[in-house]
């Protein structure tokens, strides 16, 4: 094995050049699309007044909930005292970080007045507080970014020193997974607030947005591990992928059975609750595009969680893995796609306008996750340090704490 | 018909530039055609009807009488006497600018509700004495029915806010 | 709200600080300006950036401002407007009432609003006249697209939305930075030059009532309406929202909205609801009314009634 190192790290070096100048021309065309939209206005968009908003809000409620499920690794890590997820918590600040940076740029872009941000700004500005619940996501958002990169920072020094965790540090992770919690909850908040859009305006859509976004959070985290593994950077330790995929199978449950709850009460008796729902899952009068696509997601998840209920099944990795990549693009779709759409549908005057993202639309969004998986390449690449093997990391080790890290190669 | 509606359209338009003023007792301001129809001032001011109630025979005929579904003839509102009157019911003289008066004795209904501004129309402002579209502006008093004036389409552009 | 105007006024220093943002820029940027910038277009793009909230200005502030949107208007459209700020009429509360017994659904009131509030060419303006299926008031089984050839099935009727202009908008508490609010008279007006375009109270509001300027709005100069006013009909930026204003150009004026002085058929009824007198009490205390969607207790300022 050893022998092959050299010309593995050289190919690999090349990957992520090629990786990281893809990433950078998808950001740079992007720039381009904004500019477009910049000087004509949101009309390059497939946005309209009767469906004001899109892609670009579905795809931040997504991110928030990706952003939102890396407090899964902090609670066991720190409160439940498995040490050996200590070494993973690092890569789940990255996402946090990565995610929620996207959010807010998925919401910068959305704006018809991008310059004017600063009337959300406390004191120069004029933030609708306490009544706006977007003022108040802003604010959750921007802390939960904040608190994050101070943590990434701590973590990258403290990791470096293998220091012990301090009572300070300690704080701020509960501040992050108090943050972290509340940013979903909030954006939930956002939708489930509006009477005037029915589809939204149920409570269990704040539970079910944590469950979901716990569910493509862990799926994330257990993808990167996966890939970092492969490059050989850094392994993830066993008992954090056990936990992942744990936590994964659990929220996926209480996610499909929250669901089921929703549509018995949409479909038993169909009321105005029901028409954005029904025009995603079954069409009505062929009315949405969207509906393979839909129950397609709903089939990948039942399917999924059947899988993965079986304990041989969760332990065996490939499975694991090809799991996650599913249920991360089914929920992708169902959330960044099915949500907002079918929830503005129809208007409340009753029209029904179809909806299609632009290609400008498309490039703008290709070009905010082409630069959120720039940013979390390059926290991976600052932060992930390797860790030797498994057994020194073990979930029951002794002294529980993992082995002082090597230097990066 | 076509012609009654052209006209009485025409009577609005030139009566909108300049208010009757009258009807203080209700305080509103009326608006709308106040006077006679010229065309039977033309005889009836020197020749008095006659005052058989029966179907009106040429030279009336172009006269379309649709008030009243045919229990009504001239001489139930105009006065005899005076062609450029009318009178209500119980036979009290009423100036044109006061046909509401006459209006109210069959329709007492529509006169309540216009006479607090609800039926009709206010014009010019909300505050300050009402003013009022006279009865007639609306209904033509020989074939009262109001006849909507086109419909305008749907702008193109109002379906989606963009193409 | 929470915005009375005393805490959106007070604080000195947020005044101060952006006060010297705009010096800082004026003094460093003037020379400069003097010669890449003649006609001063730049410069007021830049104010109009750096401009505060409505309700923070002074009255020399927002005659500045106004003077402003009408070189603007000029420089952008070609026209020529008078932009005015009106203020609340004292002792007053609008309302608006609408006689369903006789609304024909002729759409005078759409057009006449388009024309009178400068709607842009591409804009959807602010009233919509749904035709109604016989023996259903669900909002969502209205019909937008009807014309004088649809054939409809007898019982149908119209009812003309707008905005409600509700006493407890869900629009105004969405708002995330108070570009929204209720006027002292009752009327919910926008900022547009404080309106970060999010559109989130479109989502909020129950009566999709809000409209977004997707683009530059497109007017033309020979059907302008050249009398306007800051709250109101003056030109819009993009990226805002725009509403149904009850006309406040012409309404603080004395003057009737635009959609009512259109109706042919007087189906419209504007006033004051403080007025004992008044035709809107009037139909308060006689006719058997209801409120759009009033089980969502947004407490909208708009009464349906009819005839009978």
């Amino acid at each position: 094995m050893s022998d092959t190192r050299p010309v593995r790290s050289v190919i690999l070096r090349f990957a992520l050049r090629i990786w990281v100048v893809v990433l950078s021309f998808a950001v740079v065309q992007g720039g381009w699309a904004w500019h477009e939209q910049w000087r004509l206005g949101l009309v390059v968009t497939g946005m309209s007044d009767q469906l004001s908003w899109g892609l670009y809000i579905g795809q931040f409620v997504f991110l928030v909930g990706v952003a939102a499920s890396a407090v899964v690794l902090v609670i066991p890590a720190y409160w439940l005292g498995i040490h050996a997820c200590r070494s993973a918590v690092v890569i789940g600040e990255a996402l946090s970080v990565t995610a929620v940076s996207m959010a807010l740029m998925f919401v910068w872009v959305d704006l018809g007045q991008p310059l004017r941000v600063w009337h959300a700004l406390p004191w120069l500005g004029t933030p609708n507080f306490p009544a706006s619940i977007m003022a108040w996501d802003l604010l959750v958002l921007t802390a939960y970014l904040g608190v994050n990169v101070g943590l990434l920072i701590g973590h990258g020094r403290g990791h470096r020193k293998s220091a012990p965790l301090s009572r300070h540090r300690l704080f701020w992770f509960v501040v992050a997974t108090l943050l972290g919690l509340s940013i979903h909850t909030v954006t939930a908040f956002l939708l489930a607030g509006l009477p005037a859009r029915p589809m939204w305006n149920t409570g269990l859509l704040a539970p079910r947005f944590i469950a979901s976004a716990l569910v493509s959070g862990c799926a994330w985290l257990l993808v990167t591990g996966w890939i970092l593994a492969k490059v050989g950077t850094w392994r993830m330790p066993e008992a954090a992928g056990r936990l992942l995929t744990g936590v994964m199978t659990g929220a996926l449950v209480i996610y499909l059975f929250m669901g089921i709850s929703e549509w018995f009460v949409l479909f038993y008796h169909p009321t105005a609750h029901g028409h954005g729902a029904g025009m995603l899952y079954l069409g009505w009068e062929g009315k949405s595009g969207l509906t393979l696509w839909m129950i397609g997601s709903v089939g990948v998840q039942g399917m999924a969680a059947m899988v993965l209920v079986v304990r041989p099944w969760r332990r065996r990795p490939g499975v694991v893995l090809g799991m996650a990549m599913l249920l991360f693009v089914a929920l992708f779709v169902e959330k960044g796609v099915g949500l907002i759409v079918p929830g503005l549908q129809p208007t409340p005057l009753g029209e029904w306008v179809a909806y299609r993202p632009t290609v400008v639309e498309l490039r703008i969004a290709a070009a905010i996750w082409a630069g959120g998986l720039l940013l979390f390449t390059g926290l991976l690449r600052l932060l992930c340090h390797p860790v030797p093997r498994e057994p020194e990391c073990g979930s029951a080790s002794t002294d529980g704490r993992c082995a002082p890290p090597r230097g990066p190669e | 018909m076509r012609k009654i509606v052209w006209l009485l359209a025409g009577g609005m338009v030139v009566c909108l530039s300049h208010w009757g003023v009258a009807g203080s007792e209700v305080g509103v301001h009326l608006a709308g055609p106040t006077a006679a129809k010229s065309e039977c001032q033309g005889c009836h001011a020197w020749r008095n009807p006659e005052r058989t109630r029966r179907a009106l025979a040429a030279p009336h005929d172009r006269l379309r009488m649709q008030h009243g579904q045919g229990d009504l003839w001239c001489l139930d509102c105009h006065r005899a006497e005076q062609p450029g009157e009318l009178k209500t019911r119980s036979g009290r003289p009423l100036p044109y600018d006061a046909a509401w008066q006459l209006c109210a004795d069959c329709h007492p209904v529509q006169i309540t509700s216009w006479r607090s501004g609800i039926h009709g129309k206010r014009m010019e402002s909300w505050r300050g004495a009402r003013k009022l579209l006279h009865c007639p502006a609306c209904h033509e008093a020989h074939d009262p029915a109001w006849r909507p004036p086109p419909m305008h389409p749907l702008p193109v552009q109002s379906l989606r806010s963009h193409p | 709200m929470s915005q009375t105007p005393e805490t959106l006024l007070d604080p000195s220093r947020r005044r101060w600080l952006q006060g010297a943002g705009v010096a800082v820029t004026t003094v460093s940027a003037a020379p400069l300006m003097a010669l890449a910038d003649p006609e001063g277009a730049v410069a007021d793009t830049l104010e109009t950036l750096l401009q505060t909230h409505y309700r923070r200005m002074s009255r020399t502030e927002i005659q500045e401002v106004l003077h402003r949107i009408e070189r603007r208007a000029e420089r952008e459209h070609g026209v020529r407007i008078r932009c005015q700020d009106p203020p609340p009429v004292t002792g007053v509360r609008f309302g608006f009432a609408v006689n369903l017994s006789k609304c024909k659904g002729l759409r005078h009131c759409v057009t006449a609003c388009r024309q009178e509030n400068n709607v842009s060419m591409q804009g959807s303006g602010n009233v919509r006249v749904l035709a109604m299926p016989p023996g259903v008031r669900t909002l969502e089984s209205g019909e937008v697209e009807y014309d004088a050839h649809t054939p409809m099935p007898p019982g149908s009727w119209f009812l003309p939305v707008q905005c409600q202009q509700c006493a407890d908008p869900a629009c105004v508490r969405a708002c995330p930075v108070e570009a929204t609010w209720r006027e002292p008279d009752g009327i919910v007006v926008i900022d547009y030059d404080w309106c970060i375009g999010c559109r989130y109270c479109a989502a909020a509001c129950p009566y999709w009532a809000r409209r977004f300027n997707w683009q530059k709005p497109h007017l033309s100069a020979a059907h302008i309406t050249p009398e306007t006013s800051y709250l109101g009909n003056r030109p819009r930026p993009v990226g805002v929202m725009e509403k149904c204003t009850w006309c406040i150009q012409r309404t603080r004026q004395g003057r009737m909205p635009a959609c009512q002085e259109a109706c042919p058929s007087g189906a419209r009824i504007f006033g004051d609801l403080l007025d004992p007198g008044g035709e809107l009490r009037h139909i308060l205390e006689h006719k058997t009314i209801f409120r759009l969607k009033e089980e969502l207790h947004t407490d909208p300022q708009t009464w349906y009634f009819t005839d009978v």
